[in-house]
């Protein structure tokens, strides 16, 4: 039900969140979300005991009040819709995290996948740092046109420097703040200056999707029936890389693949400290303008999937999921599907819909399978929660392919999807034989 | 078989096995006993994953008892190590080809999740054009793993790694102990010291027995755990997959021992 009424709500920004300092930014937000979602959900159920038709027109009215008080904002709201999956897979080191950060800043929702090598520490700081920096970056850029192409490279640019910096000087500063670390490698000299992590993320806002790549996870968008390869892997042996690692003064040698100095099977990450300036941490940053009724899925993965399933693969695995999805539900099966099952634990911590606290990226990066953004809502929302449900089934299931293809690696994938729910579909009665968009 | 020419006197009519006496050579016997039962499990198994549709609580006592015989095998394994535990560090009744694949006394509980993982993707693989195709995936067997399903998998799996090191740990000072100042001063004293070292090595054998047992335990633990997590048909496809693996490496290594 909370799902439903955030559909037709506009934005609510982190209004307290921005007069707090960054540590507690997360929590005030989330408890003032959650408050205001409570609100909502009184009112809600308030009015579908009364007469069902008139009042699905009349909450749209006074969610939007609500919400207006809260925040001058007039960006549409969409909730987070997605599926996420990662797991160890057949390597004995977990050194994934993901980080999904639904509202991050109004409007815009997070995504970020990193995949660590040397050790797990570079990537799980990543996991719960990159998040709070581009807010913060956001923030104090902040200019009047908040989707304009330059303002987002500029502040993805320097989140990553900043991310990078503090995933180099980690030692001191995390022995600090933190109780002791639970990684291999412990953070002892001198091995932690050969840890690093691979960095994609995803900022998905109303008009715009901005990609930052670093190192070799990758993002595809699935549009119009094709597989667009969203970031391109910086491997050093990519012309261009090789150029600018060769005019540093660095070599790429062969040894189990193109490596800088015959190490790092990558050119660029987060942490690495032992190979700058030669490995870099400066990311690839797109600025895409969303298409609607084109725009179908964005697929987020570490190598673990990419190296083993192509970008037209998994696209037609994720379509072949809502066809499927479409299909249950046209024979009235619901959610019997084989991989419906979902995780009630892991689809509770997601999606900006269900007003739960940002405390999900955590959990997901922690460990997590086939967590989905939204969960079923009301019948009422049968068509659109399949599409989602779907997203959820096609990251377990490009796990498990990845899986079943003896990817060596970890393999973390997130599903998002980027058909835009319209107001209009919610007050439309539910008509069975109304194929899925496809 | 080629490795059960013996005749199967432990094992009676009703399917469950005699528990062994003492000493290596019977636990050999008992062992090749062991082999012919998996593989008449290992037919009914085969049954029941072929015939459909299928019966969950049927299905569900296969499962029982065939878990039941590997318990069986371990309280078997347990009583013989506490007899002498040195033959079940150097088993003579495994293919030396068997012996490469050893871990603390058997088989690497994580090759389970491998295992697991394999067979899931076999099945999985061969849906999968079906499915692009427009079909729908079934979930009879280990290619339809749900995603509760894959979350067990992959916290059983770390969990057993985190079991694994710490079995390792204990097997490195168990090993370690053998270069105490007590063994450098009896080794370095001839043969007066014959009854000293005797008991010192026993204490040793004992560090190594309870490695064994804890080795032995982790590895009853996964099975039973990768079990729990599947529904009744396609735990019966896993331990299909469990029995052949083992069956078929053992039947090798066998043949490749009596060629030279």
């Amino acid at each position: 039900m909370s799902e439903v009424c955030c559909e037709v709500a506009p934005a609510v920004a982190e209004a307290e969140g921005k007069k707090k300092g960054a540590a507690e930014c997360d929590a005030g937000s989330a408890a003032a979300r959650r408050r205001r979602m409570e609100i909502r959900r009184l009112r809600l159920a308030a009015e579908r005991d009364g007469a069902e038709e008139t009042s699905r027109k009349r909450r749209k009215v006074v969610v939007e009040e609500e919400a207006s008080t809260d925040e001058e904002s007039s960006v549409e709201i969409e909730p987070a819709r997605f599926g996420v999956t990662s797991v160890c897979g057949r390597r004995r080191d977990m050194e994934d995290a993901v980080s999904i950060q639904p509202d991050l800043l109004p409007g815009h929702h997070f995504f970020g996948v990193f995949d660590g090598h040397g050790c797990s520490h570079v990537a799980t700081s990543c996991g719960e740092r990159m998040h709070e920096i581009v807010a913060e970056e956001a923030r104090t850029s902040s200019a009047s046109n908040s989707d304009d192409a330059d303002h987002w490279t500029r502040v993805m640019e320097r989140s990553f420097a900043r991310m990078d910096a503090e995933a180099v000087s980690s030692r001191t500063t995390i022995s600090a703040a933190t109780p002791a670390p639970t990684c291999r490698c412990e953070l002892q000299l001198p091995k932690c200056d050969h840890v690093g992590s691979t960095a994609v993320v995803a900022v998905l806002g109303p008009r715009h999707l901005i990609i930052s790549n670093c190192g070799d996870s990758r993002a595809v968008l699935c549009r119009g029936g094709a597989a667009v390869p969203l970031s391109a892997d910086h491997k050093p042996d990519r012309p261009d890389e090789l150029a600018r690692i060769q005019a540093a003064g660095g070599r790429v040698i062969f040894w189990d693949g193109a490596r800088v100095f015959g190490v790092l099977a990558m050119s660029r990450a987060i942490g690495d400290s032992y190979l700058k300036p030669y490995v870099v941490a400066d990311p690839e940053v797109r600025v895409l303008e969303r298409r609607d009724g084109e725009d179908e899925f964005l697929i987020l993965a570490s190598d673990g999937l990419w190296d083993v399933v192509s970008n037209e693969v998994a696209c037609n695995v994720v379509r072949a999921c809502v066809r499927g999805a479409g299909r249950r539900r046209r024979r009235g099966e619901g959610r019997a599907s084989p991989t419906s099952n979902l995780s009630p634990t892991q689809s509770s911590g997601s999606g900006s819909g269900s007003g739960s606290g940002s405390s999900s990226g955590e959990e997901a990066g922690n460990d997590c399978v086939g967590g989905s953004g939204s969960g079923a809502g009301s019948e009422s929302d049968e068509e659109i929660g399949e599409v989602d449900r779907a997203c959820a089934e096609a990251s377990i299931l490009l796990t498990k392919l990845a899986i079943a293809r003896q990817s060596s690696d970890n393999v973390s994938v997130v599903v998002v999807n980027l058909r835009r729910r319209r107001p209009e579909i919610l007050t439309r009665p539910l008509d069975p034989r109304t194929d899925p968009p496809s | 078989m080629t490795a059960t020419s013996r005749p199967q006197h432990a094992a009676h009519a009703n399917g469950t096995l005699a528990p062994p006496t003492d000493g290596a050579e019977t636990f050999a016997k008992f062992f090749e006993c062991w082999i012919l039962q998996q593989s008449r499990d290992l037919d009914a198994l085969r049954a029941a994953a072929a015939a459909s549709p299928e019966d969950d609580a049927a299905l569900r006592r296969l499962v029982d008892r065939v878990l039941g015989h590997y318990e069986h095998y371990y309280r078997a394994k347990s009583a013989a190590a506490s007899d002498d535990v040195l033959p079940m560090f150097a088993p003579s009744w495994i293919s030396a080809t068997e012996t490469l694949y050893l871990w603390c006394g058997g088989w690497r509980p994580t090759a389970a999740l491998q295992l697991l993982y394999s067979k899931s993707g076999a099945q999985l693989e061969a849906q999968l054009p079906a499915f692009l195709d427009g079909g729908d995936l079934h979930d009879g067997d280990l290619g339809g793993l749900s995603a509760d399903q894959l979350q067990a998998a992959d916290q059983l799996q770390r969990r057993t790694i985190r079991s694994e090191r710490e079995i390792d740990e204990a097997a490195a000072s168990a090993q370690e102990s053998l270069a105490t100042v007590k063994m450098v001063e009896l080794s370095a004293g001839g043969g007066a010291a014959e009854e000293g070292m005797e008991r010192e090595m026993d204490a040793k054998a004992e560090g190594m027995r309870r490695v064994l047992e804890m080795a032995d335990g982790l590895r009853m633990d996964t099975l039973r755990a990768v079990v729990a997590l599947l529904r009744p048909a396609q735990a019966v496809h896993f331990l299909v997959a469990a029995a052949e693996l083992h069956l078929s490496v053992h039947d090798f290594g066998r043949r490749k021992d009596e060629a030279k």
